[in-house]
């Protein structure tokens, strides 16, 4: 996969959107806005249009799976992937039900976030 | 005296256990001892911020759990907390075990003992990550089973069970419902002329206008080869005409790619109590045919 997608970052740990904005230009892709709230990535999503989002779980005002409804609600197409600490089943499953494409847990490995990419967009790429 | 007898008792203590242990005083959160085990991970965070020298936070972490460690009146309750988290800083995964107690200088001080648990998360973390891959298969398996393949609507199966569940909400007289068959004219030339590949453009166009002008509670579906049907809950059937022939128009005034202007026949019928599933279709199907035989390009309704 060589198509290079602009991606919106969410994540509530600067140290985080540094390291996943590092890894995802590495791969090839550019991080075109970040945002630290679910209710930020809303606004963010909606200036931006983004390919990709990476969505975390837990974060102050509005948590990623509510985000992702909201999201999805306005942009049914919104291709959206959960990067995140929590890996319990039912967290995994109200994160899918919301519609997200994919699920890659912390520690975040380039290998694992390569597939995941290429995955969504092999997948769901309109 | 006393305090340096039981701060070296403190210290050869935590110094014993083999994982990494801080210890902060709850009240300014400033770092007031760690043992060796975490010395020699980590460079000597005494006198500093918790948060900060261990979490790169810049206030309080949000999941600071030294309010669980104290009671109402702001004395130390002699609970543990055992909970699992992930530094961002180091990419590590830690189990910890907090506590509060009096620190030999009059402090109360939370210590963490934290074991890190990095390589069980990892497969833990496999198998959290392959049961989402799992759940996104099924539901992609669940959306293929009813979406035609080339148009991306809704295929016969689909089709078919809503029928079904309108069917019978009709019977028990909750309320009406139409449904309308309908047939790209001519559709046959545009394979003999432009090919098949041409042909299959025209219907994904032909699916795109009629998904972009029905309503929200409409279901649209591939009933088969240039046919299509539209199931219409809750719906007079003065309405359902008109919905079908504002689908017309659209139709008739669409410039589709290379080969220009199609029309479409429209065939409706409303439920009527008494019909039955085979009795409603073939109304449908009859005024279809009538349409076609009246010239194409127009809604007979039944």
């Amino acid at each position: 996969m060589n198509q290079s997608l602009k991606v919106l970052v969410v994540d509530d740990s600067m140290i985080t959107i540094k390291k996943l904005e590092k890894l995802l230009v590495d791969i090839g892709h550019e991080v075109i806005q970040r945002s630290k709230t679910g209710l930020e990535a809303i606004t963010h999503y909606e200036e931006c249009t983004p390919d990709l989002v990476t969505m975390d779980i837990t974060m102050p005002d509005m948590d990623g799976i509510e985000a992702t409804k909201r999201i999805l609600a306005k942009d049914p197409d919104a291709l959206i992937i959960m990067v995140t600490s929590h890996g319990q089943e039912n967290m995994v499953m109200d994160a899918i039900d919301a519609g997200a494409k994919g699920y890659v847990l912390k520690p975040i490995r380039i290998e694992k976030l390569t597939d995941t990419i290429d995955k969504v967009i092999t997948r769901y790429s309109k | 005296m006393k305090h340096t007898a039981e701060m070296s008792l403190f210290n050869s203590l935590f110094d014993a256990i083999p994982f990494g242990i801080y210890v902060a005083d709850i009240n300014t959160y400033e770092v007031i001892f760690v043992n060796k085990a975490f010395t020699s991970a980590t460079k000597n965070l005494v006198g500093k911020k918790c948060y900060k020298a261990i979490y790169h936070e810049e206030s309080p972490c949000h999941f600071c759990n030294i309010k669980q460690l104290m009671n109402d009146k702001n004395e130390i309750n002699n609970q543990t907390v055992i909970h699992e988290k992930f530094n961002e800083v180091n990419d590590r995964w830690y189990q910890l075990q907090d506590k509060c107690i009096g620190w030999p200088d009059g402090r109360i001080a939370k210590y963490s003992i934290a074991v890190d648990i990095t390589e069980l998360k990892e497969v833990q973390n496999s198998l959290a990550e392959a049961h989402a891959e799992l759940a996104l298969k099924t539901k992609m398996l669940e959306v293929s089973a009813i979406t035609d393949r080339l148009t991306q609507i809704y295929n016969r199966v689909k089709l078919e069970e809503v029928f079904d569940y309108e069917m019978s909400r009709s019977n028990r007289g909750e309320s009406g419902f139409s449904i309308m068959i309908l047939d790209i004219d001519k559709f046959k030339s545009v394979n003999d002329i432009y090919g098949h590949q041409v042909g299959d453009k025209v219907l994904i166009e032909f699916a795109k206008i009629l998904k972009q002008n029905i309503r929200s509670s409409d279901t649209l579906g591939r009933w088969g080869g240039e046919e299509f049907m539209i199931i219409s809950p809750a719906i007079e059937k003065d309405d359902a005409i008109k919905l079908a022939e504002k689908l017309r128009v659209k139709i008739d005034k669409y410039d589709f790619d290379t080969v220009g202007n199609k029309t479409a026949s429209f065939g409706l019928a409303t439920f009527t109590l008494g019909d039955t599933d085979d009795s409603l279709v073939e109304r449908a199907d009859k005024a279809l045919y009538q349409a076609k035989n009246n010239g194409r390009n127009q809604v007979v309704s039944f």
